[in-house]
Order: structure tokens, then sequence, then C-alpha cells
């Protein structure tokens, strides 16, 4: 909370829910408070929405009402003044062309306030994945409801309806209703008052079916996670279940599962068209007591005196425009399943939030400048992620001298990354001291100014390989890039139709797992920083081309330009290295 | 039995087998929403008719309006207002009841597709991305089942409706109507075909949108050593903006379905009135009334049509990945016992180290073994024959493996082990357990063997196993099945030297009390003291 206030204005701001107290795994599955808090920051998310728009929904709420009384009165004017037809079809195609434009435009109001919500939500979330923690670990060990890519696509775009639908209908429903009222109880205050009558049950009932269905909802979400973990968990392990011949036996507990959803399935759908009947059942109950009132009255059959005298006209009217009144809260209705989305995806957007107990976001300290190769120093450095049990690093101490390379060797999960994201301010509440050239660096600060990285997963932009290889490096010659990429055995892809003017998409489509290392080498080679960082350069390369990889590498490490420090879970590329220092898994 | 070669290969034959909607409730379904529709055009016509027939009495006297029956029209409207709201609760629950039947066995009948499909298809399937086709797609075509009843169900409406006008204002009503409901439902479903389209360009701006999410995390660091942050935001925003754009236009096209079926309702009350003015207040009433109802009534099955798009993308994803190939049905070969690697000759019962340098390939090896790769003719014979000619299935039955990876699955421990064995008790299981120095462990969970093992990699919650603990569970999995091969690779990497001792104890005994044949891939030496033979392999003839 305290660190969206300390945010510069011009950044977008992000609604915070309020901090709930639940245990982890119920994070996807939410709960009655967890319901209440996602509702918050779901209000507060939409203030993005102008005022204006708001009032625009509610003049086009206004518009499809008039439409709906012009009707009535078009039906009652047609029907009992045969000279007043032509009269009649002309307010009849008013009607027409007010409910058409109403419905146009309140559709089109409801995606424009949809679309800004999405882009400035969006824009807020990528900023603070952006600066939270290594998102490469993050995509990882995120949960299937919590992973940062899930949410940013499928969870952002899953409040789309909730936003262009249901918020409007929300917003004019009471309008509608009230108009409705109003118009009937200027024909018959009587059946006006019948109609209020009916409108008390029906809300309460709307009320109960709504909360009956969302904990339905709940344990119907919880049975598709359950199902979709199902079959991605025997997918993953499908080597083991074919080697015992188990497909049989695992398709039948899938054929459980699978059935066990569509009885939650059912139970949902079970109270919402309960629910539903109910409000068809009080629409219909109120049109036929109308009905019925009307007909006596113009039978003059009434068992009460009634304060006013009906004509046929009037008692058309009322009945034409009694379904309008209950037709808002039946939209309503209908738009619930929309709500109920955005509330999940609430949920899970609030738990993406990178590291909300870790203080403010990583500022952009800029860590000493170096002009030559530096002396690095760890010393028993620690990193705790906040939330997670235990520490994703602890007690790493190991020395680069000037000049020299160092490899961190093992499994994933190690804390490799975790000690190498340290060097450019990624957050993570740490112990111990990293020391460059004696001089300790402050936790948060990057030394992102002289350094060189090369990943596993190496950035590329869609722009021409020239701009991809000086990403880094904007101001270096041609020749200079050429000089360098042929030293990282980027040869085969400079002989391509175009050359540094081949165009590439983010994808890499069409370049090898190991020439896309080698662009990212070749980068990090043209920064010529004094520190040069190497996360994971050979994973998930086949033999022959981490062997190749391998080779140039050490080239680059030989020449001594720089401090090299690489991360790895490949001995023979450790092997390259003056020293190793091995990290246990800590799983 | 050999479904997979006189079928089409792919959705549409596992389709046609399996979503047949449950027939009585689909027709109950349909009967039901017929008769909602109809009792719904009664319902508003027969009021209107009422009132204005009341009017007419009325205006004639006291005298003609006592004699006016108010109790048929009035309990007509009863019954009309009670059979709509009950008929469409029925309709409903039936409908999505038939429906959603099918898809428990369609979702493992794609399932078991899948998994027969080749090796190399079969593991190459990312998990994530199934498991969202098995759920989401095969909900959407549960959906779209649900959908297809909506439609003689709406025809029950408009034949209610146009019966209606026809008593009240005759042929001429009926047919302008008629003309008006078939304009309105053209240009619906005009609509719907654009919104189609536009849905069904959707997945790939999202795909993507999310292809350049993920990109961007996994170089998160890079581009934060290079202070590419803005760039990058401002690149996503790109991919971003389109989705948004597309969403936009959906939400709009939408807006302009839902005033066509206002104009439209609109339009037909008017022409039925104006057609039956003449007529007098109470037929013109129930006319124009009818009017609404059959417009209604004939518009609701084609708001579902818009879901057109979403459901061709569904059907072509979930027909290429089934389209991959058939069900190899299992030949009823009796397997030999004796085994023969590279020309090296195993008798059953003998117990093998199999070692060599590292990326040597004794683990694709064994994965060739279980079928999980193809194995090249003449590397490996069984009995007299070659294991390349044997189907998958039946030389996978000779082996029980403890891959390297040592998977856990998410379930119970009892789930783990009895993959290997279904029918095994619970003392067999902790025998197996027992074996492998584990048993203790076990016993000493609240809820031993019923204890919920967190499957690697999922999100799911569960007890999270240490890496030496996992490939213990996983070799106490290979103990359990009686096949004449136990194929180990590695069974004691990351243990301790104690616990190693006590696995290697185990396993030796459970070899000598069992009689089975092991193959084992060791780096350690421990394990590789229960082998009565050892093959090296060398890097030249490396198997790919």
């Amino acid at each position: 909370m305290i660190r969206l206030l300390t945010r510069p204005a011009s950044r977008p701001a992000l609604p915070r829910r309020p901090p709930v107290s639940r245990p982890a795994q119920a994070d996807v599955d939410g709960s009655a408070t967890g319901d209440r808090a996602a509702a918050l920051w779901l209000n507060r998310l939409t203030r993005v929405v102008p005022r204006s728009s708001a009032a625009a929904q509610l003049v086009a709420g206004g518009l499809d009402s008039a439409g709906a009384i012009a009707f009535a009165a078009a039906l009652a004017l047609g029907v009992t003044c045969a000279p007043h037809l032509r009269g009649a079809l002309l307010l009849g195609l008013a009607a027409c062309a007010l409910r058409g434009a109403a419905a146009v435009w309140s559709a089109r109001l409801g995606a424009q306030a949809a679309r800004s919500v999405k882009t400035t939500l969006r824009a807020a979330l990528v900023d603070r994945l952006l600066r939270g923690r290594p998102l490469a670990t993050a995509v990882e060990q995120g949960a299937r409801g919590t992973d940062p890519v899930a949410v940013l696509t499928t969870g952002v775009e899953s409040l789309d309806g909730y936003i262009a639908r249901f918020l409007p209908a929300r917003r004019v429903a009471g309008l509608a209703q009230l108009a409705a009222l109003a118009a009937t109880a200027c024909a018959s205050p009587v059946a006006a008052g019948i109609e209020l009558a009916t409108l008390l049950p029906f809300v309460l009932l709307m009320i109960l079916a709504g909360s009956a269905a969302a904990a339905e909802t709940r344990r119907q979400f919880q049975s598709m996670a359950r199902l979709s973990n199902l079959f991605a968990d025997r997918i993953a392990n499908l080597p083991l279940l074919l080697g015992f011949g188990a497909v049989p036996h695992e398709t039948r507990r899938l054929g459980l599962a699978a059935d066990a959803l569509r009885g939650r399935t059912m139970a949902v759908l079970r109270i919402a068209f309960i629910s539903s009947a109910g409000l068809e059942f009080f629409a219909a109950l109120s049109v036929a007591l109308v009905a019925a009132y009307c007909g006596f009255s113009l039978l003059h059959l009434l068992p009460f005196a009634a304060p006013e005298r009906l004509d046929l006209a009037r008692a058309l009217f009322v009945l034409a425009l009694a379904p309008e009144v209950y037709a808002p809260m039946r939209r309503l209705a209908a738009a619930y399943h929309d709500r109920q989305q955005a509330m999940t995806a609430a949920a899970c957007m609030d738990a993406t939030e990178p590291g909300r107990d870790a203080g403010p976001p990583a500022p952009a300290l800029s860590g000493p400048h170096l002009c030559a190769p530096p002396h690095l120093r760890f010393r028993s450095v620690g990193v705790r992620y906040p939330g997670e049990p235990r520490p994703a690093l602890a007690g790493l101490d190991f020395t680069l001298p000037p000049g020299g390379s160092l490899a961190l060797l093992g499994p994933s999960g190690s804390g490799k990354s975790t000690a190498l994201g340290l060097l450019v301010g990624l957050p993570g509440v740490h112990d111990g001291r990293i020391e460059i050239d004696g001089t300790v660096l402050e936790p948060g600060a990057s030394l992102a100014a002289s350094l060189a990285w090369m990943g596993s997963d190496p950035l590329l932009v869609e722009d021409t390989l020239r701009a991809n290889l000086a990403l880094a490096a904007p101001d270096a010659s041609d020749g200079r890039i050429l000089d360098v990429a042929r030293v990282a055995g980027l040869d085969a892809v400079l002989g391509r139709p175009g050359a540094l003017d081949l165009i590439l998409d983010h994808r890499g489509s069409g370049l090898s797992g190991g020439e896309r290392r080698r662009i990212g080498l070749v980068r990090a080679l043209l920064r010529a920083a004094p520190l040069l960082v190497l996360d994971e350069p050979t994973a998930h390369l086949d033999a022959a081309s981490a062997l190749a990889l391998r080779d140039v590498l050490a080239g680059v490490i030989r020449s001594r330009r720089a401090s090299v420090l690489i991360a790895t879970h490949d001995a023979e590329l450790a092997a390259l290295a003056d020293a190793v220092v091995t990290l246990e898994p800590r799983s | 039995m050999n479904i997979a070669n006189a079928e089409p290969v792919g959705l549409r034959a596992v389709l046609r087998q399996m979503t047949r909607p449950d027939t009585p409730r689909a027709a109950l379904a349909v009967g039901l929403g017929a008769l909602t529709a109809a009792a719904g055009t009664a319902l508003l016509g027969l009021s209107g008719w009422f009132l204005a027939a009341c009017a007419v009495a009325g205006a004639a006297g006291p005298v003609a309006a006592i004699a006016f029956n108010t109790l048929l029209p009035s309990a007509a409207i009863r019954l009309a207002a009670i059979t709509r709201t009950a008929g469409r609760y029925g309709e409903r629950l039936a409908g999505h009841d038939a429906a959603f039947r099918s898809l428990p066995r369609l979702r493992p009948a794609i399932f078991t597709r899948l998994a027969g499909a080749p090796a190399s298809v079969a593991l190459g399937l990312d998990p994530g991305e199934t498991a969202s086709r098995l759920v989401e797609d095969v909900g959407e075509l549960g959906d779209h089942l649900v959908r297809r009843l909506a439609w003689p169900a709406a025809c029950g409406g408009v034949v209610a409706g146009l019966a209606a006008l026809g008593l009240a204002a005759g042929g001429p009503a009926i047919a302008s109507v008629l003309a008006l409901v078939a304009a309105e439902l053209a240009l619906a479903l005009l609509l719907s075909r654009r919104r189609a389209r536009l849905h069904a360009d959707l997945p790939a701006a999202h795909g993507r949108l999310r292809a350049t999410t993920l990109h961007v995390c996994r170089a998160a660091a890079e581009l934060r050593a290079y202070g590419l942050e803005a760039r990058v935001a401002a690149d996503l925003a790109v991919q971003a903006e389109r989705v948004v754009a597309l969403q936009q236009r959906i939400a709009r096209q939408a807006g302009v379905f839902a005033a066509l079926q206002a104009v439209g309702g609109i339009a037909c009350a008017l022409t039925a009135l104006s057609l039956a003015a003449d007529a007098g207040p109470a037929h013109a009433a129930l006319a124009a009334l009818a009017g609404l109802a059959t417009s209604e009534a004939a518009c609701a099955p084609v708001a579902g049509l818009e879901r057109r798009g979403p459901l061709r993308a569904a059907i072509a994803r979930l027909d290429t990945l089934l389209r991959r190939d058939a069900v190899t049905p299992v030949a009823p070969v009796q397997p030999a016992l004796a085994l023969s690697i590279a020309g090296q000759r195993l008798a059953p019962g003998r117990i093998v180290g199999l070692v060599g340098a590292s990326g040597v390939g004794k683990t694709t090896l064994i994965e060739m073994m279980l079928g999980l790769r193809t194995v090249p003719r003449g590397l490996i014979a069984v009995g007299s024959g070659d294991l390349a000619d044997l189907p998958a299935a039946t030389a996978r039955g000779l082996f029980s493996p403890a891959l390297q990876a040592s998977p856990v699955l998410s379930g119970t421990v009892r789930d783990n082990l009895r993959l290997a064995s279904p029918m095994a008790d619970d003392a067999t299981l902790m025998d197996a357990l027992d074996a492998v120095a584990l048993g203790a462990r076990v016993r000493a969970m609240r809820l031993g063997l019923d204890t919920w093992l967190a499957g690697q990699g999922s999100g799911e919650g569960g007890l999270r196993l240490s890496s030496g603990e996992a490939r213990r569970l996983g070799l106490a999995r290979a103990l359990l099945r009686p096949a004449p091969w136990l194929l180990l690779d590695e069974p004691t990497e990351g243990l301790d030297a104690a616990t190693e001792a006590c696995v290697v104890a185990g396993l030796g005994a459970h070899l000598e009390r069992s009689g089975q044949g092991a193959i084992i891939v060791s780096h350690r030496p421990l394990p590789l003291t229960l082998c009565d033979a050892t093959i090296t392999l060398c890097p030249r003839p490396a198997p790919r």
C-alpha cells in the first residue's frame, strides 16, 4: 500500500486489494471474505472509467426506457383508437429508433470503458512485473492460477464482460425500473403498486440466489482447476504411465474427475436456473396480476373501490410496460457470470503482485560505475522472497578477481539466477553483502550500467538483426558488429539474404536455439562492459550446439577483457572457469 | 477393437462416438423448450386479448360484463405463466444435463488417444496447453451441444406466435410477420458471421500477446541489465492493443445485434397491429403482442451463433491435437524373456550393469526399450524377434522402469505406487517402500499411504518429496511391477551413502526373491555391485 503512495504519479496506478489473511492455496478458490475484497479491488479498478462515460451510460439507459414507454404507448393507441393508427405507427417507429440507438450506443460505451480499464491495468501489471523479482523464476514457480503470463493475458481479458456488460447493466438497472414504474403510475397507480409489491420478493430472491451461486461457483472453479491440474500432471508424466502400462487405469481416474466437474457444473446451473425461474415467475405473476386487475376494472367488477377509472388504452399501456419493470434485473442476472469471472481474475491478480511486502520496488539506484574489470566478492549472501518459507539463496561466498572467471554450478532452483539478479538490483531481502572493488553494493542498487548480460533466452525485438545485436550498444559501427559476430560464430546467420538487415520477430523464427544464444552473446560482447554475466548460456541446447557454444565462450573467458560470472548446471561449461562454486538444491 | 484403421483419424471420429447427447433428456429438453416458447407467446397474447375483450364487454353495459366469462381466460393466463416458468427451468436443466453427460466420456477418450499416439508425439505434448485443450475446448463443445437444442424450441415459439396471429388477423399478417422474422434472422445470421470472424481472430492475437509476454518474462534479467524495460513495455502494449481492439469491436457488434432484436420485435408488433386494426381492439391487441413474441422466440437461438468462431477454433485445435496417429492395438505376442542388446545376450534373471561415459546414450537406450523413442532395427532383440517389431504396449510389458527423472504423480502415495500394480494391497506397497528405505517415512506421515503428494511443477497443494525421496518412491514403484526386467536408471543418484547402502541391500534382496532380471544404469559404484555382468557402451556407435 505504501509502495503505491510513494510511486511517481506518471506511472499508472494499480488498485490495491486490501490484504486478506488466507492460506496460500485458497488464492484461486477465494472465499466469502476474498469475494468482498475482490469486489472492492474491482470497484477501485473501474474508477479509471471517466465520469462522463458513466453519465453517458445513464443517458443511453434513459433513451432505452423512453423507447420502451413509447412502444407501450404506441401499442395502446393503435389498439384502442383505429383512426389514430398512423400516429401510433409513427410513435412506434420512434420507439424503434430510440431502442436501437440506445442498444448500439450503450454497447459502444461499454466496449470503450472495457478497453481503457484493461489497457491501464495491463500497463500497471507490466510495470510491476518488469521491476519485480526475476520473472523466469516467477514463471516457473508460479502456480497455474497465478502465473504472471496467464494473469497478463487471460486474467486481464476476463474483466471484459464485467466492465462492458455487467457494470453498465447495474448502473442503469435502478433508473430503468424507476422510469417504467413511474410511467405505469401515470396510467394506473394501482398497477404500479402491484408491480412494486412483486418487485420486493424478486430482489430478495436475486440476492439469495446470487450468494448461493457464488459458493457453488467457487466449488465449480476448484473442480475445474483440479481436473485441469490432473490432466497436466498425467500428460507431463506420460512416460511413466506408458512405461507401466497404466494409461487405462489413469484414464478411469480422469473420467471420474471429469464426472465430478460435470456434477459441480450442474449444481451451479441448477441454482442459476432456479433463480432465473424465480425471476420469471415473479415477472409472469406480475403480468398476470396486472392483467386480472385491469380486466376486472374494465368490466367494472372489481371487488373493491379502486381510486382510479381505467380505460382500455391505459390498461394496454400498463400491460405492455409490465415486462420492462423486470427486464433490467433479468439483464443483470444474465451478466452475473461476467461478474463471477472478474472476481476470480481479481483474486489471481492480487496473488501475482510480486513481493507485495518487499518494500519499495527496486529503485533505479545506480551502483558504482566501473571502468576496469572489478574485484567482486559475495560474503554469505542470502535471499528470501516474501511469502516463501525457504530462502532462495543462503550463505553464498565467493571472490571473483579482476579479469578472472567464476562459475556457480548447481541444478535449477539452487539460487544461481537469484544470485546474478542481485547484481542488477532485482529485489529480494538479502543478508550478507556484496563488495565491488572493496565497496559494498547497496541492496537494490544495480550494476546495469557496467555489465553485460547473456541469458539462456535472449530478448529479441521485432527489428533488424543489426538492431538486435546492437541493442545494448546502439553506437556500434557495422564493422565492429560484424567483427564481434564472427568471433561469436554467427557467420551462418550473417550469410543469409539481408545480412545485418535481416528482419527478426520476437520469437526468432528461423533461428536455431544456438543462434539465438549467439545473438545474446554478440550483444553482450559489443557492450564491452568490465563485468560479463552469463546466466545458463548453454541450457536446453542439444549436445552439438552446446559444444560449439562452449568453444566460443572459452575464447571469451580466456581473453580476460572482463570479469566473467557464470551461472550454469553444465559441468563442462563450469570447468572452463578459473573457479567453480557448487550450489546445493534448496528443496 | 481396431477402431483406428476403420475410421478417419481425428476429432470427428471420436466426436461421433462420444458426443451423442443423452437422447431421452435431449428430447425432453426440446419438448419443454417448445412448450415454454409457446406458453410465453400465449401469456402475452392472451393478456392483451383479455383486456381488450373486457373493455368491449364493460362498455356494453353491466349485463354483458357479468355475462363475460372471466374465469376461463384468467385461468389460461395463469396456466401460461406457470407453464412458461416451470417449462423453462425443466428445459434448461434437461438440456444441459443431456449435453454435459457426454463430456466425462469425451475427455478421457481424447486422453487415451493422446497417450496411444507414437511416443515422439505423445511425449512432446505441452502439459499445460494440452490440459487447457481438454478442459476449455471440450467445454466449448459441451456448450455447443446445449445451444443446438435451442433451435427446435424456437420453432415451437414461432409456430405458436404465428397461430395466434392467424386467429387474430389472418393470412396476410402471418405472411408479413414471417417475412419480417426471416429478414431479421438473415440479418442476425450475417451479423453473427461477422462476430464469429472477429472471434476467430482473437486466439491468434491472444497467442501473440502470450508469446511476447512469456518471452519478456524469460529475458527479464537481460532487459533489466540493459535498461530496456520501457521499450519492452511498449512492445507489449502494441500486442495488447490488438487484443483489446478486437474485443472492443466484438462488443460493439453485440450492441448492433441487441439493437436488431429490439427493432425487429417492435417492427413485427407494429406490422401485425396495422394489419389487425380493423378487426377490433381484442384482435388487434392479440395480433400485436403475438407479433412481438414471434420475433423474440425466433431470435433467441441466434445469439448463440456468435460462439461459432470460438467453437470452430476449439474443434480445429482438438483436431490437430488428435490428428496424429491412431491407437495401436495390443498384439497378443508372448514375450520371450531373454534379451539381447547390441548383440550381447542376456539370459532371464540376469542383473546387468549398463555403463559408459556421460552422454553416450545409456538413458536413450532405456527410453528405447520403453518405446519412448524409436528403436533402430537390430539393436535390441527379444527372444528371437526384434524389439522394433513388437507393438510398444507389448514391449513395455517386459520392463518395469525407474526413470532418471523420478517423477511423482500428483495424487496419494498409494496412487503413485498402484500405477505399477493396480491391485496391490497395502502390505505389498509397504514392503516395496521398506525395500527402498522409505517405509518409515511413510509410516510417520499422518495419513500414511493416503498422504497427498504434490506433482512436480503442479501448482496444487500436497506434500513435496525431496528429490532423494522421489527417486526412492520411483524405485519402489518399479519393484511392484511383476515384469521380467527392471530398468533402473541411476537408482541411487542424490542419496547419501547410508541411504544408498540400505537401498542397494533392499534392491538386492528383492531381486533375489523375485528372480526378476534387471538392467542398472549407474555412475555410482555401489548399485553395480549387484550386477553379474556389465555392458559398456562406447561413444562411436552411440544410438541417437
